[in-house]
C-alpha cells in the first residue's frame, strides 16, 4: 500500500512539473489565454472583444496555425476586477503559452507574475499609467495609455473654451488613472480650475449625493470617470436633475447602454476622447474581411475588437519568429515583429511568408501602426472625439495630441 | 437638505428589504444572507418583465414580488426547515450556500451583461426647505405616534410591566398625546405652506422625482401595513407567538408551518420590492446588486435591533441618511465606512440595537 502511494505521489509530482513548466513543448495545440471581463464593469466589451480575438485565431489556423500547430483560445473571466484577474490567471497559467485580453486592473495585478512565469502578454485595452514605465518586459500594450486619454480629455475641454471643470470619478484603477492625468494637465498645463473633485466607490445603491456634489459649484464641464454600471446611474441622475454642464466621459463609458441612456441629450452635450482604429490601413481591411468571414458580420467600432485581433496576430508572428513557444524567446521577438525596420506586413499570411523567407518584419495592425517604445507602449496612438447621435456613439473628429500638454514635458 | 432627501430615498428603498431580513431573523432565528440574492432575482424579474413583456412597471413589480414570495416559501420549506433543528450556524451557512446557488442561477439564466431599464420617473416634485422640514416632522411624528399606539396596545394585551425610567416616559399617555398633536400640527402647517406660496417656488428648492417619492411611500407604507398586520390580525398574532416561543405556540394550536410560510412569503416579496426599486433608481440591474446590498441590509437590521419592525425600518432610513449626508464633509468613497462606523458606535453604546424591544421585554419579565 505504501509503495503504491509513493508511486502515485511521484507520478503526480512529475506530471505537475511537466504541466507547470513554461518552457518549449513541441506537441499539441498552442494555447493563447484570453483573460477578460466577461462579467462585471467590462462585460459590455466582452462579446465583441471575443469576436475580434476569435477572428484572429481563425485566421491563424486557416493559415496553418503556428509552427505547424493549431492555436486555441483559453477563455477565462476576470470579473472585471484585479482579484478576478489573479484567480483567473491562476486557473489557466499552466496551460497557456501566451496571454491576451487583459484590462488595466488585471495587468497591474499580474505585473510581477508574468515575468516570473515567463508568459508573454499583450494588453489590448490597458490604459493604466502603471504601464507607462513598467511595461516592456513580458507585458506590452497596444492601446493608448490613460496618460494619453487624460491629456486628450483636458485638451478637448480647453479647446471647447471651458475654464471651470469638476471631476466625478470611480475609485478603480481604470477610472482613476486617466482622471488623475486629466486633473494634473488641466491645472498645471491648461491653467484651468477644478471646482469639485468627487471620488466614489462603485457598488453604491445610488449616486445622487455624489452628482449633487460634483455639480454644486457650477462647473462648465464635468469629467466622469466610471464604469458603465455607475455611469448609467450618474447619467440618469444628471438628466433627472436637469443639469446642463458638458459631460466628458472616460473610454469605459463608450458603450451602447450609456449612449442609449443619453440619447435625449443635445448632440455635443456628452463627449468622449478615445483611441480610434486605423480605418484606412490595409491591416484594417484584412481584419474587416476576417471578421466578416469568421464572425459573420462587420466589426463594430469602439470595443477594442481590433486590438484584440492584433494581439494574437502579433503573438503568433512572434512565436514563428522565435521558432519556439518558449516564453523567453517569444518575449524577445514581440517588439521585433511590431517595430521597424523590417518588411511591412498587414496580415498574418504575409507576415508568416516573410518570416519563412528569413526576413525581419514590421507588422502594422488594424488598431494602429503598433510601433512600441522601450517600455512596450504605443508611440503614437490615433485619437478621436466621439459624440452621441440618435442614441449611438459616432466619431465627431480625430484629434492629435498637443505635446505641450504632456505632464512630463 | 437635498442630501437628506437623497438619504431618505436610499434608506426608504432599503427599508423594505431590511424589514424582510429582520422578519426572518426574528422568527426563524438566523441571518438569511441569501436575502440579498432574492433581492437581485426580484430586480432581474422586474426588469425582464418590463423590457421583454412590455408590462407596466407597477404590474411587473407586483408579479416579481409574488414570484419571489413563492420562491421564499419553497426555500423555507424545502431547504431551511429540514436543517432548522441544527441551529443558527447551520442555517446561516445553508443561507450562504443558497446565496451562491441563486447567484449562479442568475448568471446562468440572465447572463453577466448589465440589463438597462429606462423608465420615466415622472414629474419633478419641488419642496422649499420649510415644507420639507414639515413633511419630515409629519412622517417622523406619525411613525412615532403609531409606534406608541401599537406598543401601548400590545403592552395592555400582554400585561407587560413598565421597565425603567425611559419606558415609563415612552408609555405615558401624555407622550402619545404629544406625538398625535405634533403629527396634526405638522400636517396642518405643511398644507398651509404648500397651498399659500406654492410648493418649491424658490429656485433653490429641494426636488425629487415623483417616481422616487412613490417608492418611498410604497416602501414605508408596506412596512407600516405589515406592522399593522402583525398587530391586528390573527395571523399576525400567530406570527408574534411563534417568534417568541415556537414550541409553546405549537402546543397552543398556532399553525407554525403556515406561519413560517407567511413569513417567508412576506420577507421574499419585500426583498423583491426593494430590488425592483433599486433597479429603477439605477436604471440598470447587474449580477452584483445582491452582494452590494446585503451588507447594508444586515447592518440596518442589526442597528434596528430585534423585535421591532418599525425599528428596522427607521434604522434603514437612518443609515441611508447618514451615508448620503456624510459626503458633505467626508469623501464619498468613505460613505460605507461612515455607515458601518456609526453602526459600531451605536452597538457599543446600545448592543441590543437602537429600537430593540427584546431587552425591554426581558427587563419587564
Amino acid at each position: 500500500m505504501k509503495r503504491i502511494f509513493l508511486t502515485l505521489a511521484a507520478a503526480s509530482l512529475l506530471g505537475g512539473l511537466a504541466i507547470s513548466c513554461g518552457g518549449d513543448d513541441d506537441s499539441g495545440t498552442i494555447n493563447f489565454g484570453f483573460l477578460n471581463g466577461l462579467s462585471g464593469d467590462y462585460s459590455s466589451w466582452a462579446a465583441p472583444s471575443l469576436d475580434g480575438a476569435q477572428a484572429a485565431i481563425d485566421v491563424i489556423n486557416a493559415n496553418g496555425g503556428v509552427l505547424g500547430r493549431d492555436v486555441r483560445l483559453v477563455i477565462e473571466d476576470n470579473q472585471s476586477t484585479a482579484e478576478g484577474a489573479v484567480s483567473g490567471y491562476n486557473r489557466i497559467r499552466d496551460e497557456i503559452h501566451a496571454l491576451g485580453g487583459v484590462e488595466s486592473d488585471g495587468a497591474v495585478a499580474l505585473l510581477s507574475r508574468l515575468p516570473e512565469d515567463q508568459i508573454p502578454t499583450i494588453c489590448p485595452a490597458c490604459g493604466t499609467t502603471e504601464l507607462d514605465e513598467k511595461g516592456g518586459n513580458y507585458i506590452y500594450r497596444i492601446t493608448a495609455s490613460d496618460t494619453a486619454n487624460g491629456i486628450i480629455a483636458a485638451q478637448l475641454a480647453r479647446d471647447l473654451g471651458f475654464s471651470k471643470v469638476a471631476l466625478l470619478v470611480q475609485q478603480t484603477e481604470g477610472a482613476e488613472s486617466p482622471a488623475n492625468v486629466f486633473k494634473q494637465v488641466w491645472e498645471e498645463k491648461v491653467g484651468g480650475e477644478v471646482v469639485a473633485d468627487v471620488r466614489f466607490a462603485p457598488g453604491n445603491p445610488s449616486y445622487q449625493a455624489e452628482v449633487q456634489q460634483a455639480f454644486a459649484n457650477g462647473p462648465e464641464a464635468v469629467y466622469i470617470g466610471a464604469g458603465f454600471e455607475a455611469g448609467l446611474s450618474i447619467i440618469s441622475e444628471y438628466i433627472n436633475r436637469g443639469h446642463e454642464a458638458t459631460l466628458l466621459v472616460s473610454p469605459d463609458m463608450i458603450v451602447p447602454p450609456i449612449s442609449e441612456a443619453a440619447a435625449q441629450l443635445p448632440t455635443g452635450r456628452l463627449l468622449a476622447a478615445v483611441a480610434t482604429d486605423d480605418f484606412g490601413s490595409p491591416a484594417y481591411t484584412a481584419f474587416d474581411a476576417a471578421h466578416n468571414q469568421y464572425v459573420g458580420s462587420p466589426p463594430p467600432t469602439g470595443f477594442y475588437e481590433t486590438n484584440q485581433y492584433d494581439q494574437y496576430i502579433v503573438l503568433a508572428l512572434a512565436m514563428t519568429a522565435a521558432e519556439s513557444t518558449d516564453g523567453e524567446k517569444v518575449n524577445e521577438q514581440i517588439p521585433n515583429v511590431m517595430n521597424s525596420p523590417g518588411t511591412k506586413v498587414y496580415n498574418y499570411p504575409d507576415g508568416l511568408a516573410a518570416l519563412e523567407r528569413g526576413e525581419e518584419i514590421d507588422y502594422d495592425g488594424a488598431s494602429s501602426d503598433l510601433e512600441l517604445n522601450q517600455k512596450g507602449n504605443i508611440v503614437s496612438p490615433k485619437m478621436s472625439v466621439r459624440q452621441i447621435v440618435g442614441g449611438e456613439y459616432e466619431e465627431r473628429n480625430t484629434i492629435a495630441m498637443d505635446p505641450a500638454l504632456n505632464p512630463v514635458s | 437638505m437635498q442630501n437628506v432627501l437623497f438619504g431618505l430615498t436610499t434608506g426608504g428603498v432599503l427599508a423594505a428589504a431590511t424589514v424582510g431580513f429582520a422578519l426572518i431573523r426574528q422568527t426563524e432565528n438566523f441571518l438569511h444572507i441569501a436575502h440579498g440574492q432574492v433581492l437581485a432575482l426580484g430586480a432581474y424579474l422586474m426588469v425582464i418583465l418590463v423590457n421583454s413583456q412590455g408590462l407596466n412597471v407597477f404590474a411587473a413589480l407586483i408579479v416579481a414580488m409574488l414570484l419571489m414570495g413563492v420562491l421564499g416559501v419553497v426555500l423555507g420549506a424545502a431547504i431551511f426547515k429540514p436543517v432548522a433543528a441544527q441551529g443558527g450556524n447551520v442555517l446561516l451557512f445553508t443561507s450562504i450556500g443558497m446565496a451562491f446557488i441563486i447567484y449562479g442561477a442568475i448568471i446562468a439564466i440572465f447572463g453577466t451583461t448589465l440589463r438597462p431599464i429606462n423608465v420615466d420617473l415622472g414629474i419633478q416634485l419641488r419642496f422649499s426647505v420649510p415644507e420639507f422640514v414639515l413633511l419630515l416632522c409629519l412622517v417622523i411624528s406619525f411613525s412615532a405616534a403609531l409606534a406608541w399606539f401599537l406598543n401601548s396596545r400590545s403592552r395592555r394585551v400582554e400585561h407587560r410591566k413598565l421597565s425603567g425610567y425611559w419606558d415609563r416616559i415612552w408609555c405615558a399617555p401624555p407622550t402619545g398625546l404629544t406625538l398625535a398633536a405634533l403629527t396634526l400640527a405638522s400636517l396642518v402647517l405643511f398644507i398651509v405652506s404648500a397651498t399659500t406660496d406654492g410648493m418649491g417656488a424658490n429656485p433653490d428648492s429641494l426636488n425629487i422625482k415623483m417616481g422616487e417619492f412613490l417608492m418611498i411611500v410604497l416602501s414605508l407604507g408596506s412596512v407600516i401595513a405589515l406592522r399593522l398586520f402583525l398587530g391586528f390580525t390573527r395571523v399576525g398574532r400567530w406570527l408574534r407567538a411563534a417568534a417568541s416561543n415556537p414550541g409553546l405556540a405549537s402546543v397552543r394550536g398556532v399553525p407554525v408551518r403556515t406561519v413560517s410560510a407567511v413569513v417567508w412569503f412576506i420577507s421574499s416579496a419585500l426583498a423583491a420590492m426593494a430590488g425592483g426599486m433599486i433597479a429603477l433608481r439605477s436604471i440598470n440591474v447587474t449580477t452584483t446588486v445582491g452582494w452590494a446590498n446585503i451588507l447594508l441590509i444586515l447592518s440596518a437590521a442589526v442597528l434596528g435591533g430585534t423585535g421591532s419592525i418599525l425599528g428596522a425600518m427607521a434604522a434603514a432610513v437612518l443609515l441611508g441618511v447618514v451615508m448620503d449626508v456624510s459626503i458633505l464633509w467626508i469623501p464619498s468613497s468613505y460613505r460605507s465606512v461612515v455607515a458601518f462606523g456609526a453602526l459600531i458606535l451605536v452597538l457599543f453604546l446600545k448592543p441590543e440595537g437602537l429600537f430593540s424591544t427584546q431587552r425591554r421585554a426581558e427587563q419587564a419579565a
